[in-house]
């Protein structure tokens, strides 16, 4: 019976080409969307399974209130740690980890500026990295050692061992590697490429006290629990010492899985899985789309296949027998898709990394999730996509059908019209997300952001180049490719630092904002282009002050409100600097983003010539004096620092980088949208054959009777597009709402308003239509003699 | 072989109901060669379903072999069709993605013969009927005749006590027709019963009773073979 099914199957698809192509090619591709999920899905759910004691390893949130309001962090003070270890037998061990950001690393002649983290020695103990060389339980015990990657160990020391060498670190320490550890998988949280003993950054200047202290959150900090801890009473336990340390405190700790970090977001709302299972669903979509094809085409081919159904009857067949023949059919068409499916993707694979540049997936053959995965995803597809065919055709009545006196073709029209409709639903819904997801990254990357971003660029400055700015400015000005520099203390892409306990004349004991620091010097307005809205920024007469002027943005003077706020004293205890705790505002400027637009523009304080501002110089080109005037850059830089590594940010190009996932999104969805109208014309054309070849003794007559082409046309086109246009009607309330909450996730987002719905449903009509007609015209365009005749 | 007694079909769409058959009795008797014949439309091809078991009748009594089958469900009726029945249609409704070997071939298939035993059998019949050399030909590379020869090789192919053929040489030129008419006459004499719907006199003239149909009734009954091939 399988032989016999098989070549029968087999020689149906061959007599029916246009018809087993659009099958084939339409599953293949639904197919395909859902396997390249399915790799994507498995990358993430395998995040850190590497690690041996990944059920007993918990990250310290914290939640910090403010005011009325509060945010979630997944950083915690970092006192927390060690007395955790030392006062709760059930913390078995702890590891802060800190992003030290770019140094540069050297050895001999190979020098390069390359990112850096910090942990505790605990860090081996908890996380299960593979050692190549060194002792995991010593590798980061002594002050000044360096653990680095098997790649990172090529890198400098090419094919030398690496444990015992000395590299330069920052020009000023010389580490030895203690360990190397083989290349982290990609699907891992903690990522780094070389790690230096925290205990190295806790001995400079300053950081002794900070690492004592129960309130700076800038660090993350891991703990290895017993098996048996419990971890809310143990939460609570810490949120008591915290507590005792600092009675003042806004902060409440939490412990958050490890196991959960990558998919689920330390607020408990929404996460990365939210997107996992948004594209998930649209995979399955499209796959279903495909299924519609398959079963409006073997519908509206019933007609052809009903006299065999009835001969078979006749014969003897049960309907039992007829069901499992059609079935068949189906799931070797799947089966042959997913032979397909399997190339598309791996042709896809590339482009699909360069999607998402985070992953590395492949398509691993022996890996028995996939192919359980894939197996499972086809025989749903041939089940579906078989079901309703195999019902309707095998309750044919041989005694009806072998009389051919039923147009049999005609039965599920109404079914048929219901899945088409469904079927551009979803694609119409699908497109309008797509195009407002790309307008809102548009909006992101073109919206002004109160500051000018192009032509600017920073670099870090190092000690010697602080003691020499004066000099360094005024050699880099020299060249008139640039306008202006100044120091600062971050790039407006990002500002970070902040804290909260701010006061001033008729606060609201309610109101405890939490205000964002920038430190600035000289020229740092015509550097950025801010626009001064009240008062002054600053200038040369401020050089030598106390530092007690300062400007805020206009968000903070609302806060402090009542007018102007020129003069206004705002009092501050625990600032950085202890000298000073009154400050008084001079100036006010317009506000600009200084976070990526999820967020709103916050109070901003920004401060004159203290420690922080001298971290970076920012540099203003000239338009279109890009290359020359880099180059100009570099040469004075040499003169300065002739020893160190040149480097420059473009502001830019960071910009660009804060709505990379945005943009991601953006673009897989669009992948996902025009696979979706392309597989739903694709079906349309083949439902749009059948039905006109049904139609071609109608169409003759009404040729012999006078018909116009025209007139034929828009017969056979009407129906077909005015179930596009219901589709439409229906995907307009739904693309609505799905849109209006993603773009709830942006506190600045652009209006899409109904140009985009009307541009879709525009092109879903049009090429709807164009599919259907291809085949209109041409019965519009036949002899009528022969189609009469014929019939 | 077959009684039916008062066998009535009506056919109901919304707003018409037409009688097909209107009280027909028959009996068949085993061996016997029953011709139907009357002008089209007066429910022959009808009847002819409901004696194969294709078709309900929705009132009266039907007899297959002393059981009544006239309300049995579809799946006892496909089973009674599985090698009791054999048909032959006026357009040999043979599957086009079949060869001739396994067009003769299918019903053994859905009778679970061994494949040893059906491939034996089928070149057996396809020897017998001349058609050896165009075993793996499809039907659409035969002429009609060849066709309708390859569809009395498949409606015999299970031994069975009755064919059924509607207008078995109505697409047929008349030297292929009686050709046909031949094969089957030979069957009938080997022990088949045969009830056979035609419009030809000629052909109808080698049954043993001719039945003539008007309106879904049963107007006259000749008995008697009148002629032989």
């Amino acid at each position: 019976m399988f032989r016999a099914h098989l070549k029968i199957a087999l020689r149906c698809m061959q007599r029916r080409k246009i018809v087993s192509v659009i099958n084939i090619v339409g599953l293949s591709i639904g197919i395909a969307s859902c396997v390249l999920m399915l790799l994507w899905i498995r990358f993430e759910t395998g995040y850190d399974k590497f690690h041996e004691k990944l059920e007993n390893i918990y990250l310290i949130g914290t939640h910090h209130q403010y005011g009325t309001t509060g945010t979630w962090s997944d950083q915690s003070p970092p006192a927390l740690g060690p007395a955790m270890v030392r006062e709760y037998p059930e913390v078995v061990d702890f590891t802060r980890i800190t992003n030290y950001g770019s140094r540069i690393i050297k050895y001999g002649e190979a020098e390069f500026a390359e990112r850096l983290f910090c942990a505790d020695p605990g860090f081996f103990r908890i996380f299960s990295f593979r050692f190549v060389e060194g002792d995991p339980g010593t590798a980061l015990t002594d002050r000044y050692s360096i653990v680095m990657t098997e790649s990172m160990a090529r890198k400098y020391f090419g094919d030398e061992p690496a444990l015992g060498k000395t590299v330069r670190v920052n020009y000023e320490w010389d580490l030895t590697v203690s360990g190397v550890v083989a290349d982290i998988p990609a699907n891992s949280t903690l990522r780094f490429q070389l790690l230096l003993p925290f205990d190295l950054v806790g001995s400079l200047p300053g950081w002794e006290n900070y690492l004592l202290t129960w309130y700076n959150c800038s660090f993350n900090t891991y703990v290895q629990l017993r098996e048996d801890a419990d971890i809310e009473a143990l939460g609570q336990e810490i949120a008591g010492r915290i507590e005792r340390s600092d009675p003042e405190t806004n902060l409440r700790p939490f412990l958050f899985p490890f196991a959960d970090l990558n998919l689920h977001s330390v607020s408990g709302e929404g996460g990365f899985i939210t997107v996992l299972i948004m594209f998930a669903i649209i995979a399955l979509v499209i796959l279903a789309i495909a299924c519609i094809n398959f079963m409006n085409l073997a519908t509206a081919r019933s007609g052809e296949r009903a006299r065999e159904v009835g001969i078979r009857k006749a014969l003897g067949a049960s309907r039992r027998e007829l069901i499992a023949q059609f079935y068949f059919e189906s799931l070797l068409q799947a089966f042959l898709a997913l032979m397909v499916a399997f190339v598309l993707v791996e042709q896809f694979l590339p482009r699909f990394e360069e999607l998402l540049p985070w992953i590395d997936v492949g398509l691993d053959f022996s890996d028995p999730v996939l192919i359980v995965g894939a197996l499972l995803v086809t025989l749903v597809a041939g089940i579906a996509a078989g079901s309703y065919p195999a019902l309707l055709l095998s309750s044919f009545r041989p005694g009806v059908v072998l009389k051919g006196m039923t147009a049999t073709g005609g039965r599920g029209a109404v079914f048929r019209r219901a899945l088409v409709v469904l079927q551009f639903g979803a694609t119409v819904v699908l497109l309008i997300c797509a195009s407002i997801v790309y307008k809102q990254f548009e909006f992101m990357e073109t919206k002004p952001v109160g500051y000018d971003r192009e032509n600017l660029a920073y670099m870090p400055m190092d000690d010697e180049l602080k003691a020499g700015f004066d000099a360094f400015k005024q050699a880099l000005l020299r060249s008139p490719d640039i306008i202006a520099v100044a120091k600062g203390s971050r790039s407006l892409a990002g500002i970070y630092t902040n804290g909260h306990n701010w006061d001033w004349q008729g606060r609201d004991p309610n109101v405890n904002p939490l205000v964002s620091y920038l430190g600035v010097g000289i020229d740092y307005q015509d550097v950025m282009r801010l626009e001064v809205v009240e008062g002054r920024f600053f200038s040369k007469r401020d050089a030598g002050g106390d530092g007690s002027d300062v400007v805020v943005n206009e968000t903070f003077a609302r806060l402090i409100g009542g007018g102007s706020v020129l003069g206004k004293t705002i009092h501050h205890d625990d600032h950085d600097d202890p000298d000073v705790t009154d400050y008084t505002i001079v100036g006010v400027v317009k506000d600009f983003h200084y976070k990526p637009l999820h967020a709103p523009i916050g109070p901003l304080l920004i401060e004159f010539d203290n420690e922080r501002s001298n971290n970076f110089v920012f540099i203003r080109f000239a338009d279109g004096a890009r290359g020359r005037a880099v180059a100009h850059v570099e040469k004075i830089y040499r003169e300065f620092r002739p020893d160190r590594l040149f480097e420059l940010t473009w502001v830019a190009d960071e910009y660009e980088n804060l709505y990379r996932f945005v943009e991601i999104r953006g673009d897989v969805l669009q992948y996902y949208a025009i696979i979706a109208i392309c597989l739903s014309c694709l079906g349309l054309y083949g439902l749009a054959s059948y039905m006109t070849e049904q139609r071609s003794k109608e169409i003759g007559i009404r040729k012999v009777l006078g018909a116009s082409v025209v007139s034929v046309v828009s017969l056979l086109t009407r129906d077909f597009v005015r179930w596009v246009v219901v589709a439409n009607a229906i995907a307009w309330p739904v693309a609505y709402s799905l849109i209006r909450g993603y773009l709830e996730g942006f506190s600045y987002r652009a209006d899409p308003g109904i140009i985009p719905y009307v541009l879709v449903s525009l092109l879903s009509i049009l090429l709807a239509t164009l599919a259907v007609s291809v085949q209109a015209v041409r019965a519009a365009l036949s002899d009528p003699a022969q189609t009469i005749r014929y019939e | 072989m077959i009684a039916a007694r008062d066998l009535t079909k009506v056919f109901r769409t919304e707003e018409v109901e037409t009688t097909a058959l209107d009280r027909i009795r028959l009996t068949v008797d085993d061996g016997e060669f029953v011709a139907v014949m009357g002008p089209s439309g007066c429910g022959k091809s009808t009847l002819l379903n409901i004696l194969g078991l294709l078709d309900t009748p929705t009132g009266g009594e039907y007899m297959f072999h002393g059981d009544d089958v006239s309300s049995c469900p579809e799946r006892k009726r496909s089973r009674l069709r599985r090698g009791s029945i054999g048909f032959v249609f006026q357009s040999f409704n043979l599957i086009d993605d079949l060869t001739v070997a396994e067009n003769v071939e299918l019903p053994l298939v859905y009778q679970r013969v061994t494949a040893d035993e059906r491939k034996r059998k089928v070149s057996e019949l396809l020897e017998k009927f001349s058609l050896q050399p165009r075993r793996n030909h499809f039907p659409q590379q035969l002429s009609g005749g060849q066709q309708q020869r390859v569809a009395v090789a498949r409606a015999v192919v299970t031994e069975p006590k009755l064919i059924l053929a509607d207008e078995p040489t109505g697409n047929l030129d008349s030297a292929h027709g009686e050709e046909v008419m031949k094969l089957l006459m030979d069957l009938n004499e080997a022990g088949t019963s045969i009830v056979m719907v035609t419009h030809s006199p000629a052909c109808a003239a080698h049954a043993h009773r001719v039945v003539n149909l008007f309106d879904g009734r049963i107007v006259t009954e000749q008995r008697g073979r009148i002629s032989h091939v």
